[in-house]
């Protein structure tokens, strides 16, 4: 009888234990695989969507909301900036490139960005479908936001979903972006001057509206002439800056980009720098010299990450718990069905079994289950991780998907090594019996 | 000579439980090693089948010293020696009759081993695990273990003291049969008188 034949009904007469140490390792290598793939998804996002990007210029406030806000679009921008500013900081030597960004609404929670053609090239992206924005209120929609060419829709205030909709102007689909597994997917962008626009709509009625009732005072209605929630007040200020003269001159200019950058206030500006030590010292002299502050993505991210315990560490050490659970429900299973199997194996040992083959019979039978429990543990990694991606959609709309990345090999190489340690105890216990004093007192 | 022994002692945690100062065996004998339960049969079989090494004294099979040899030599030694049929039969209960024969390590040969079944009346129980088998059943197929490897020396150990008259019979016959078939030497040890009269030479112990 082949040692293989013999460990295969060994195990299969403790089919119980057999198949709990299997899937304890199996549930072991599968959090620790799904733990490492949703924090390599989370730095690759963190990494794809800020990749390039040296500094964020923006309102003075907090540099963490002004990253999110601006590069990641997961929070209210602190406030806004004078274009006028933004114009100075453009030309400035230190300064390689900018992009322009405007917030301030969104359509069923996916936002409205104001911008230049220069914030596709950054991610790489081109419009598949249709073409790119030519005048106000046309938009290019991102990959994951389910609108067709020629739609219409009608922005709401604010950057989250439920805010009150702009019914005087609607936004027009002419393209549809290809799926760059970046932020742009879930954005609708559009021109600057569309997000600046649709708001001195809102900001005319409202005057309109004022005067005719004539009832609030002009105290009253600088503070509180729009209807927004007041975490989103800030991010409109603009508009109260805004003339009447420049509400009704927007057709007269020629030019597209120049027309642009003739609004007054932007929610921030994404730079590349010209140097490295242009990237040091231009945060500085902003920063010092500015009423506004440039944050840098790069710091505020790795801040955040190593704030929320986030970082690579972390998730090692989790994944070394994992692997230990799973290695030591491989040295149980072995250990505790050793006591039972003495006599047997002392009958081997008796039948002329040599130590050695026992050592290699029991490190086997361990091997085995650990190699079935690495299989099942990447089989429900990967279903389960799926499910996650089908059943979240912001992970659908990322591109989240299931990576051989470097830390998958790794945990499968420590899986399979300490299942090979944890059976060693017991394989070298069983190759040391006393096979005469075990067979006199096993019945 | 086939075993030769000379002023063995075994000591187990500092303390002397078997001493022997001379015993010989030669090829082909039947020979009972006869004594109380307690006087060292068990400790000796245990000795001349290199499950245990002798605190001292020598060891010799076929001018082979046992303590010049390595446990892995002394395990092949054994397999390719010895057939052992142990006190409390000591089959593996997962495993079916078939397999419990097939575990001797030199026979992979399924068609002696068929035969082997087939003759001592266990067609119909080949595939039965051993643990669902009757004593007697259980006794035959230890029995056939024992000797598939057609050993030169069968060593058993109390082969009969928990069978009645009957089966002890059977299990006499069914040992000697086997043991000429292969001219096999045959050392049995046991208390039970009733065997006596099969061997040829009694040890007392």
């Amino acid at each position: 009888m082949s040692d293989l034949s013999f460990i295969f009904y060994s195990l299969r007469s403790r089919l119980l234990n057999s198949t709990l140490s299997v899937f304890l390792t199996a549930f072991g290598v599968s959090l620790a695989l799904l733990l490492t793939q949703f924090g390599n998804h989370i730095q690759n996002r963190l990494i794809k969507d800020g990749k390039n990007i040296d500094i964020v210029v923006g309102s003075k406030g907090s540099p963490l909301q002004l990253i999110l806000s601006t590069v990641y679009h997961v929070d209210n921008p602190p406030g806004n900036i004078a274009l006028s500013d933004a114009e100075i900081l453009m030309k400035n030597p230190l300064v390689k490139s900018s992009i322009p960004i405007a917030l301030g609404d969104n359509w069923k929670g996916y936002r409205i960005v104001g911008t230049t053609y220069e914030y596709l090239d950054h991610y790489n992206a081109f419009v598949e479908k249709g073409r790119l924005w030519k005048k106000d209120f046309e938009i290019v929609v991102g990959s994951a936001i389910n609108l067709d060419i020629n739609s219409e829709i009608s922005g709401a205030h604010g950057l989250l979903e439920g805010g009150n909709v702009h019914h005087d102007e609607k936004y027009k689909v002419v393209g549809i972006m290809n799926q760059t597994g970046t932020v742009l997917d879930r954005l609708i962008l559009t021109s600057l001057g569309s997000v600046l626009k649709i708001h001195e709509f809102d900001d005319h009625n409202e005057k309109k509206k004022d005067l005719k009732n004539n009832h609030v005072h002009p105290e009253e209605k600088k503070n509180d002439h729009h209807t927004h929630s007041a975490e989103e007040e800030h991010q409109h200020d603009h508009h109260d800056k805004q003339s009447e003269d420049d509400d009704h001159g927007h057709n007269n200019i020629s030019t597209y980009q120049e027309k642009e950058y003739n609004t007054k206030e932007i929610t921030a500006l994404i730079i590349k720098t010209s140097s490295p030590i242009a990237n040091i010292n231009l945060p500085r002299q902003i920063n010092k010299e500015t009423s506004m502050l440039a944050a840098n993505p790069a710091v505020e991210i790795t801040r955040l990450t190593t704030m929320l315990g986030l970082g690579s560490r972390t998730f090692a050490i989790l994944s070394i718990i994992l692997i230990a659970i799973a290695s030591l429900s491989i040295f149980s299973g072995l250990a505790a069905n050793l006591e039972n199997r003495l006599g047997d194996l002392a009958i081997l040992r008796a039948l002329g079994y040599s130590k050695k083959r026992i050592f290699k019979i029991i490190c086997f039978e361990g091997m085995i289950l650990t190699l079935l429990g690495i299989f099942f543990g990447i089989l429900i990694g990967m279903i389960v991780f799926n499910f996650f991606i089908q059943a979240i959609n912001s992970l659908n709309i990322s591109q989240a998907s299931f990576r051989l990345i470097p830390s998958f090999f790794l945990i499968i190489t420590c899986v399979f090594f300490a299942g090979f340690f944890a059976a060693i105890l017991p394989a070298y216990r069983a190759s040391k019996i006393s096979v005469a004093n075990q067979l006199s007192k096993n019945i | 000579m086939l075993f030769t022994l000379s002023d063995i002692i075994y000591k187990f945690k500092k303390k002397e439980i078997f001493k022997k100062k001379k015993l010989n065996f030669t090829e082909g004998e039947h020979v009972l090693l006869h004594g109380k339960s307690g006087c060292g049969k068990t400790t000796l079989v245990n000795l001349m089948s290199g499950l245990l090494r002798p605190s001292s004294g020598t060891i010799f099979f076929e001018n082979v010293d046992f303590s010049a040899l390595s446990d892995c030599e002394l395990d092949d030694l054994r397999s390719n020696n010895f057939g052992l049929i142990f006190q409390r039969l000591h089959l593996i209960g997962h495993l079916d009759v078939e397999q419990n024969l097939k575990l001797a390590s030199k026979v992979s040969n399924a068609k002696n081993i068929l035969s082997l079944i087939k003759y001592l009346g266990l067609e119909d129980k080949k595939k039965q695990l051993a643990k669902d088998l009757s004593v007697g059943e259980a006794q035959r197929v230890a029995i056939a273990r024992a000797v598939a490897n057609n050993p030169k020396v069968i060593f058993a150990d109390e082969p009969t003291s928990a069978l009645d008259d009957h089966n002890t019979i059977k299990v006499m016959e069914l040992l000697f049969d086997q043991t000429q078939k292969n001219k096999s030497t045959l050392l049995v040890a046991s208390h039970d008188d009733r065997i006596k009269k099969y061997f040829s030479r009694v040890v007392k112990m």
